[in-house]
């Protein structure tokens, strides 16, 4: 069968002729050309009735949960090697810098060197430029590669930092705060919790994974924590039935109930 | 505003580190990917993996968009490549798919209902054919796709595009004749 007879067919089927006389006697003239009218519109019109599927609403939860989930874990990088040593040495710098300049009257060289201090300790945070966003280092093709697109654990630390404090920071941050709640210490923030959206809540702590934990306060988070819903607070949670003193103090983020820090 | 031109600058957020254009940008796509991997790949938990994977890979290469082709058509490209990727991933092992009425089972009657289905004995009869003809008429005959937009998706003449619609349509319509009886 030629090209244009089989193109001829399927604009048929597909309902695109405006006048479909010749098609159809393309069809009625052979025993080939039915069969193969028959078997396209077989086809097409089962996978037409078939529709586009979409998410349900908890998978549609789950797939913004788990992406930003694997974002947020990645896009701060990691601090290696020589790096770790950058603030270090520069701070050392920034004192030597200092010492000279006030012991030996350095002057304006004490101001250079500070600057050069400075920035080599600005340049050394765990902020990236955003151009790096989607700097492709591994040397492969892109997603539009025939090779594939599968993001590799390995190629994270190519992703944006939003402007994140370091995951140590944000540790430091959630256990004195959890220091404060077994101490009985409730913030003024902690003192707005409705308890009518109560069952609400429950639910976000089961999506978090932490069955048998209930909502004791609500806790504005840390500066700069990336976060898609920065309004959102992040609640705080600890067993039911514990001693507060003793509890393991749960933080839990609100917008996507995502368990944040779970300090023991 | 142009649709083009809405994506440049929603793609331009993206980099900047914006959370809400990089979320907008996955609302407004998240369905068509999963749509399509869920045709390919047979099953919804699969299918649901690979859009995940979709997206971080999006987010990943967002600054190798070109804008030659609409954003849609460059995140459909990286969607199919993902589901081969996983598809190879497990070896071309294939197992019957849950049928979709019954898969997965948390949902209510309202959401089965929008999740809109495939009959199971067409999803199994999509499963028994090449991937490369079931991706052809996937996008084809159910995401509705022109020639030219699959032809730039697959990276593949138009030509070429027409011969796998039209092959794999005979053969879906063989698998289909041949569960029937």
């Amino acid at each position: 069968m030629r090209d244009h007879e089989l193109e001829l067919i399927a604009a048929l089927v597909e309902g695109r002729l405006d006048d479909e006389t010749e098609a159809r006697a393309l069809v009625g003239s052979s025993a080939e050309h039915l069969e193969e009218y028959e078997a396209q519109k077989t086809a097409y019109e089962a996978l037409r009735g078939a529709g586009v599927a979409k998410l349900t609403h908890s998978e549609r939860s789950a797939l913004h949960r788990d992406v930003w989930t694997v974002l947020r874990r990645n896009h701060t990088p990691a601090r290696h090697g020589w790096y770790r040593w950058v603030p270090v040495t520069a701070g050392v710098l920034f004192v030597l810098v200092g010492l000279v300049a006030v012991l030996g009257g350095g002057g304006q060289d004490a101001g250079v060197f500070a600057e050069t201090a400075a920035d080599v300790d600005g340049g050394s945070g765990t902020s990236a430029p955003a151009d790096a966003l989607a700097r492709d280092d591994d040397g492969g093709a892109g997603g539009d590669s025939d090779e594939g697109a599968v993001v590799e654990e390995s190629t994270a630390t190519t992703m944006t930092p939003f402007g994140a404090p370091p995951e140590e920071e944000v540790a430091a941050f959630y256990s004195d705060q959890a220091e404060r709640i077994r101490a009985g210490e409730f913030t003024a923030r902690m003192e707005t919790y409705d308890a009518g959206a109560e069952n609400d809540l429950h639910v976000c702590l089961e999506t978090a994974d932490l069955d048998g934990y209930q909502v004791v306060a609500l806790l504005d988070p840390p500066d700069d924590v990336d976060r898609d819903d920065t309004g959102a607070p992040v609640l705080v949670a600890v067993g039911e039935g514990t001693e507060l003193a003793d509890a393991t103090v749960a933080f839990v983020d609100r917008s996507d109930c995502r368990l944040i820090h779970l300090d023991e | 505003m142009t649709t083009a031109a809405q994506d440049a600058q929603l793609l331009a957020r993206v980099l900047e580190g914006d959370h809400d254009a990089f979320t907008e940008l996955m609302r407004t796509h998240e369905d068509r990917v999963f749509s399509v991997c869920l045709r390919v790949m047979g099953d919804r938990e699969h299918a649901l993996d690979a859009t995940q994977e979709t997206f971080l890979t999006v987010f990943r290469k967002a600054g190798q968009f070109k804008g030659n082709a609409a954003l849609g058509t460059w995140i459909y490209r990286i969607a199919v490549n993902t589901c081969y990727d996983q598809l190879r991933k497990q070896g071309r092992r294939r197992t019957d798919p849950m049928p979709e009425h019954l898969d997965p089972a948390d949902y209510s009657a309202e959401e089965a209902i929008d999740g809109a289905s495939v009959r199971p004995e067409i999803q199994r009869a999509l499963d028994a054919i090449p991937e490369d003809f079931k991706v052809a008429i996937v996008l084809s005959d159910i995401e509705g796709l022109g020639l030219g937009d699959i032809a730039e998706i697959l990276r593949i003449p138009v030509g070429t595009v027409k011969s796998r619609v039209f092959r794999g349509r005979r053969l879906l319509a063989a698998e289909l004749g041949n569960r029937s009886r």
